[in-house]
């Protein structure tokens, strides 16, 4: 597979995907995402620039005699020209895959204002004022080939890509501002993939696998479409769209076959949704289970699934209040997973500017967000699915969205009769009768149980006893038929059902139903189940992904500066004179000579007064910032600001008398 | 004498499953129907209504045969209102005195009752395999299109469901651009819009120590009057400009508003409830939520429950009555700030001289590149460098020293931090100044 690397150098401040930002204050802020070290990274999604690119082939190739582009949004039909070929259309799937990226940035907050035509002023009447939060960063975006392109196409897109380098790219809001100006710089590379291994190794039983799917990049995961513009953006990742996004994997490295076995067989490989999960959690605590509850107080996560077992075999009844503090319990303590909210329009290629009526908003899934799927299969499935490495998941797979890495692990299983005897020990001490026979399945799975789970345990031996069941929608496009899947309503994952199993027979059909789940004939929503013990409760975060480190250097070189300011209080040169030291330093990249400067200064009669601070930091200079004068520069800064905070603190004091009371900006 | 209940599963699903408010504000109305109905039934049956509101109901009934007959008749009701989009769970217990024990036992039976139909059912078609796209209920899509309507100058193609709640709401819910002070569809330029959800706290464990039916009722009347004028209340503080509302429970209220008269709204409200809270001995909790105002009103929903859950467990650390305020939209949805105030505050922070309304005002008057400057500073990732930088701006700048200095007091007074009480303010102030160009059309 081949493909470019495409660097986008910064001409200008980057305005895309905008959205209002309360957190800055901005009516419009470039979209961005949470880095490692909870500074937020601009984001480039790659529907905005594929739209770009899009544009500007179409100009280009019509230049070069080419078809001129016939589509238009919203318009049915069908264009083949270059343009339409490469980058595809609603209609029809492209060639080329354009993946989003993401960069360290310097954000720039600046005021705008609208003038008025007739006083030819700021429009002040009309408070046509706004802020606007733009990114300056450079971003390295990966172009795929997907399939095979034909010569002239090959050739088409060489030029293309040499004319970009000759005139740049601007991309997002406010191009005619002058904003998201870009130097382009490309390079073509191969892209290889590790060949799954097929032979399959040791078939054996089937197992419990653990499916966990790092996003590299938004996702696009949603529900029914809604008034032709809207779809709801899932917080799980449903096991359909898992196994597609696994099957198409395969079949795009030439292994459909596979991927048919895989899920097709006698014994297809049994997946269920994905939740989001933190990396370091341990395997298979993700399952949302309704039993889960939290505390109002501190907090506290709470699992009341043995107390209301027990409340149903005469037990004591379920408590409402937190075991640890006796505040009220509320459902919940199940995160969420980080969205990412994305505006977006489509260019209309004749009046090659946004398209009327056509600005939307879409939800994705944050990449970076990590979520894990149960699956069943053998340890030879396992294998091959593991060999995967990189699929596509959810939709707007062209435009940038999907990318992640798979990983399979197995789940570590206590026996079964370990778990029945922990869940029975418990629920006996609440007082329960019988509770030596009683089995708890968890649902792992969205199950379209048929004809009902009631038969399905019934047919097992088992007798029904309590539980918890909610449903949820799923249905979902069918790529390898191309149709719609029927959308039902099935029994929603974290569900629970106690069942009693009176012989030994109903133990071992349980452990088969664990062990094999079941199906689905429409091969959306297999059942999936856990036979639940009395395992702890995870305290999980609220919001899964994001980062508190908060810049804990630069808080020690604010502390330091203010204790410096505040020991020389009384002695502190004005802003001008600091501010001319600061300009002193921002001409050279000496740093002696910058402390020489200061040396000079404090030697100075008319400067007597400010001696010990300016000696001070000279001394900081040569100590702390040699061979650095970019940090040297930083310091300075610091300097001006806190020596001007510190002044004034020092005369509000002096202002109020020696009892005190605290002045503006103490 | 039997108690007899009912609960309608899911009703929030229920009411926010389709896009538009005016099918949202159909299907609130559905329940709010479907809740006097129960209650009318009930009395032809000879029973007595205890409550019926917000998908739940209990009435005590004098005969096994009425009893019996309500629990039949209850979800035939709703299936004949909703079209089948709302199902609900009724079940019944013998009254033998014990109020409590006896409403225990039907709280009980209920959740068994569930449980065995979700057991018993098998998964529920709501589209057929190979349903084309054009055969699926515009609004809702999740049932097939049955009926066509006419819409302005289009015509749009519905399923019975969705038909059912159009039906309900015809001509009673406002668009948003009106709500946002726009006429028809057009919503003004830069408007935001805000949802307020209030809810009672703990109220559950409080009404299960109820030891009498009438006692009960009574208390489950005056509740829904306070909250029914602090509603009213809060929508002739706003008039003539329009307010959704969207019954959700029994004992709260959602409002949709112009997040620019946010102010005016909670505070009617707040007063209305702070006088019931004193009379009923209940607390109420608010949760705030402000957006953009093409999103679909779940969304809002959603992000205002969790607002709500925050600040009642505020509510339940302090004793006072809490609210939270989130915003729906910024590049990253969740996690960067949570509260925009940096955590809920007790409902008087908000109001009076020196609340978070002044404070508003006091950063409503900072000039625009100050702002943004504001801005780039609070979003610093060095706390220390942000108060710095703050600080320093405020010793330069008259009108952002008297934003500083409000929020230090405010946030003194209330033991948060007044950089986020600051980031706050500037985030409610964006949202007071969008509204302005627009309604003034002075353009």
């Amino acid at each position: 597979m081949s493909g470019w690397v495409l660097e986008f150098h910064p001409r200008s401040p980057l305005l895309v995907a905008s959205v209002w930002d309360p957190a800055a204050g901005a009516h419009l802020a470039s979209v961005s995402l949470s880095g490692p070290d909870g500074e937020p990274r601009a984001l480039l999604p790659g529907s905005s620039l594929r739209g770009v690119l899009r544009e500007a082939l179409a100009r280009f190739a019509e230049a070069r005699g080419g078809a001129e582009c016939a589509w238009r949004p919203g318009v049915p039909g069908v264009c083949t020209c270059p343009a339409c070929r490469l980058f595809g259309i609603p209609e029809r799937q492209g060639r080329l895959r354009v993946s989003s990226t993401d960069a360290e940035a310097r954000w720039r907050t600046a005021a705008h204002v609208a003038i008025d035509r007739e006083t030819r002023t700021a429009w002040r009447a009309g408070r046509a004022l706004w802020t606007e939060r733009a990114a300056v960063a450079r971003f390295e975006v990966r172009v795929e080939v997907l399939g095979e392109l034909a010569e002239a196409e090959q050739d088409l897109l060489e030029s293309f890509w040499g004319w970009l380098e000759t005139v740049g790219i601007s991309v997002g809001q406010r191009k005619s501002a002058g904003a998201g100006a870009f130097g382009v710089r490309v390079r073509g590379v191969e892209v290889s993939r590790p060949e799954p291994r097929l032979a399959p190794s040791h078939p054996g039983d089937r197992r419990r696998y653990a499916l966990r799917v790092r996003l590299l990049e938004p996702a696009h995961v949603v529900g029914p479409r809604q008034r032709d513009f809207y779809r709801d953006a899932l917080s799980v990742i449903p096991g359909a769209t898992l196994r597609g996004s696994l099957g198409w994997a395969l079949e795009r490295i030439g292994r459909g076959d596979l991927a048919r076995e895989l899920f097709s067989a006698e014994r297809p490989v049994l997946i269920g949704p994905a939740f989001s999960v933190e990396e370091d959690w341990p395997l298979g605590v993700g399952v949302p289970w309704l039993s889960r509850r939290r505390c109002r107080g501190a907090g506290h996560p709470v699992d009341v699934l043995a107390q209301d077992v027990a409340a149903a075999l005469g037990g004591e009844p379920t408590p409402a209040t937190c075991p640890q503090c006796g505040a009220p319990l509320e459902r919940g303590g199940t995160p969420r997973p980080r969205l990412l909210v994305l505006g977006h329009t489509a260019i209309d290629p004749q009046t090659r500017r946004a398209a009327q009526g056509q600005l939307h908003y879409q939800v994705a899934l944050e990449p970076g967000t990590t979520f894990e799927a149960q699956l069943l299969a053998r340890p030879d499935q396992a294998e091959v699915l593991g060999a995967v490495g990189e699929v596509l998941v959810g939709g707007r797979r062209a435009r940038g969205m999907g990318r992640a890495i798979v990983e399979v692990r197995e789940i570590p299983t206590p026996p079964l009769e370990e778990r029945l005897k922990r869940l029975a020990d418990t629920i006996q001490k609440l007082g329960a009768r019988g509770a030596d026979r009683v089995a708890v399945l968890g649902l792992v799975s969205d199950a379209a149980v048929q004809p009902s789970l009631a038969e399905v345990v019934r047919a097992r031996g088992l007798v029904p006893v309590a539980g918890e069941l909610r449903t949820v929608e799923r249905g979902g496009w069918d790529e390898l038929r191309a149709s719609l899947r029927p959308l039902r309503e099935v029994l929603a994952a974290g569900s629970w059902a106690a069942v009693r199993c009176p012989t030994p027979d109903s133990v071992a059909a349980l452990e088969e139903l664990e062990r094999e789940g079941l199906p689905d004939p429409e091969e959306i929503c297999p059942l999936i189940v856990v036979v639940r013990g009395d395992e702890g409760v995870v305290r999980v975060p609220e919001v899964i992904g994001g980062s508190s480190t908060r810049g804990a250097e630069r808080d020690q070189l604010v502390r330091e500066v203010r204790g410096l300011c505040r020991t020389h209080r009384d002695r502190l040169p004005e802003r001008s004179q600091l501010h001319n030291l600061l300009r002193y330093a921002q001409q050279t990249d000496s740093v002696e000579e910058v402390a020489l400067f200061f040396e000079y200064q404090a030697s100075r009669r008319e400067l007597q007064r400010h001696a010990s601070f300016l000696k001070e930091l000279a001394e900081r200079a040569r100590g702390r910032y040699p061979g650095n004068p970019e940090g040297l520069r930083e310091f300075l800064a610091v300097v001006v600001r806190a020596a001007q905070v510190e002044r004034e603190a020092a005369r509000g004091q002096r202002q109020e008398g020696p009892s005190g009371g605290r002045g503006r900006g103490a | 004498m039997f108690l007899v209940g009912y609960d309608v599963a899911g009703v929030h699903r229920y009411v926010f499953e389709p896009v538009r408010p005016v099918d949202i504000f159909g299907g609130s109305a559905l329940l709010e129907r479907f809740a006097e109905e129960a209650a009318k039934v009930a009395s032809e049956k000879g029973a007595t209504a205890i409550y019926s509101a917000g998908g739940t109901g209990l009435f005590l009934a004098g005969t096994e045969g009425a009893a019996a007959s309500l629990v039949g008749r209850l979800p035939e009701i709703l299936d004949g209102l909703t079209a089948g989009g709302a199902r609900c769970t009724v079940a019944r217990v013998q009254f033998r005195g014990d109020f409590r024990a006896d409403r225990r036992l039907l709280a009980d039976r209920l959740r068994a009752e569930r449980f065995r139909k979700a057991l018993e059912d098998p998964p529920r078609v709501l589209l057929p395999m190979g349903t084309r796209p054009a055969q699926v209920c515009e609004a809702c899509g999740r049932e097939g299109r049955t009926v066509t309507r006419r819409v302005g100058n289009r015509e749009e193609e519905l399923g019975p469901r969705c038909q059912a709640r159009y039906m309900a709401s015809r001509g009673r819910a406002p668009t948003i651009a009106e709500v946002l002070g726009g006429d028809g569809d057009d919503v003004p330029r830069g408007a935001v819009l805000a949802a307020v959800y209030v809810d009672a706290d703990g109220l559950g464990t409080q009404l299960a120590e109820v030891r009498s039916a009438e006692e009960l009722g009574r208390f489950s009347k005056q509740l829904t009057h306070s909250v029914q004028r602090a509603v009213e209340r809060a929508i002739q503080a706003l008039a003539p400009l329009p307010v959704i509302q969207v019954a959700v429970g029994g004992d709260d209220a959602l409002l949709f508003c112009d997040a620019a008269r946010l102010p005016e709204l909670a505070s009617a409200l707040w007063e209305v409830l702070g006088h019931a809270s004193s009379e009923l001995g209940v607390r109420f909790s608010t949760g705030v939520v402000l957006g953009e105002p093409f999103l679909p009103l779940r969304l809002y929903f959603a992000e205002a429950e969790e607002a709500l859950r925050e600040a009642k467990r505020h509510s339940h650390a302090t004793g006072r009555a809490c609210a939270g305020v989130r915003a729906l939209m910024a590049g990253t949805r969740h996690g960067v700030r949570g509260d925009l105030l940096g955590g809920p505050l007790p409902q008087e922070a908000f109001t009076g001289e020196g609340g978070v309304w002044r404070l508003v005002e006091l950063v409503r008057a900072v000039g625009p590149s100050q702002r943004a400057g504001l801005g780039d500073e609070l979003a610093l990732k060095s706390r220390e460098e942000a108060a710095l930088s703050v600080e320093y701006r405020a010793s330069r700048d008259k009108a952002v020293g008297e934003a500083y200095l409000g929020a230090r007091n405010l946030a003194e007074l209330y033991g948060v931090e007044p950089l986020a009480l600051l980031g706050g303010a500037l985030a409610l102030s964006a949202a007071r100044e969008r509204w302005e160009p627009a309604r003034e059309g002075e353009r």
